[in-house]
């Protein structure tokens, strides 16, 4: 019974283990999403702002320090392409989410199973005792 | 949280125990607080903007070749003077700035504080809901405490 019992305690520390990384991933996958989300916010202002500019209307982007200018037409496809490229990646970043919520669960339920075949092994072992 | 998960809680609260009550209390409280952190945010951003129209009506009646002091650093200023008191850069966001006259800048800046007054309106919306769930969150725990006050008075009086 010992040697079950230990077998059985190291598995759960692992999978403990494991779904500690899991949940830092998740912590991480978090803070990225909100980031693109205020990202794609900021361009969707500026998306708008530029689409009220007459075409003669002087942009300019700040590129390292230096303020180039740009034509209009130039700016909003690329502040177009900046959107999708934010759409796609927050589409990763939620799929990834969900695959890692589902193996948060997984991890729980087969910490749980053990920790319940453990309580049962002990329970047997007390009561053989106090035959 | 949604109004029907409110309402989804709010029925069962007479069967949430007490401890239960305290947590979704303290939550609900670092959560109000938090929002009204971003509500005086908003407030300073709101600011901010009012102070710019100000700023830009002012040049429009600074007259051109104004003598004026460029800042160079924070401690250094260059003498300059004012050549188009017409013209300003607007910093549009995502690196982007747009040069425009006064009165652009002055819409502009009104089409920012028309966004700000929404957002801010959504979030005292959402602060007041949360304070009113509060409310019944507080109403019910006093209940609690009468209860236990109740059974304590009639186990006190069956020794009697």
């Amino acid at each position: 019974m010992a040697d079950q019992v230990q077998m059985l305690q190291s598995k759960i520390e692992d999978e403990s283990k494991v779904l500690q990384t899991l949940q830092r991933e998740m912590q991480k996958y978090v803070e990225g999403r909100q980031k693109l989300i205020e990202q794609s916010h900021e361009n969707e202002m500026v998306k708008k702002e530029l689409d009220l500019l007459e075409p003669e209307a002087k942009v300019y982007k700040l590129i390292a320090s230096v303020l180039v200018q740009q034509t209009l037409q130039e700016s909003k496809e690329n502040v177009s392409k900046r959107l999708d490229f934010i759409g796609k990646e927050f589409k990763k970043v939620e799929d990834l989410i969900k695959e890692n919520t589902n193996k948060q669960i997984a991890k729980k339920t087969s910490i749980q199973k053990m920790q319940e075949q453990l309580y049962q092994i002990v329970q047997a072992y007390q009561q053989s005792l106090n035959k | 949280m949604s109004q029907q998960q409110e309402e989804q809680k709010a029925i069962p609260l007479d069967k949430l125990t007490p401890q239960q009550l305290l947590q979704i209390k303290k939550q609900l409280e670092e959560e109000v607080q938090q929002l009204t952190q971003s509500l005086s945010q908003f407030r300073i951003a709101n600011s901010k903007y009012e102070e710019s129209k100000i700023i830009l009506k002012k040049l429009d009646q600074t007259p051109k070749n104004n003598d004026l002091l460029v800042p160079i650093t924070a401690s250094l200023y260059v003498p300059g003077r004012l050549i188009n008191p017409q013209s300003v850069m607007i910093d549009y966001g995502t690196g982007y700035f747009v040069e425009r006259n006064t009165e652009q800048g002055s819409q502009f800046c009104d089409r920012k504080l028309q966004l700000l007054k929404e957002s801010q309106d959504k979030l005292s919306n959402i602060i007041n809901q949360k304070k009113q769930f509060m409310d019944k969150l507080n109403i019910e725990l006093q209940k609690r405490v009468l209860q236990v006050q109740q059974i304590q008075q009639q186990q006190q009086q069956q020794k009697k």
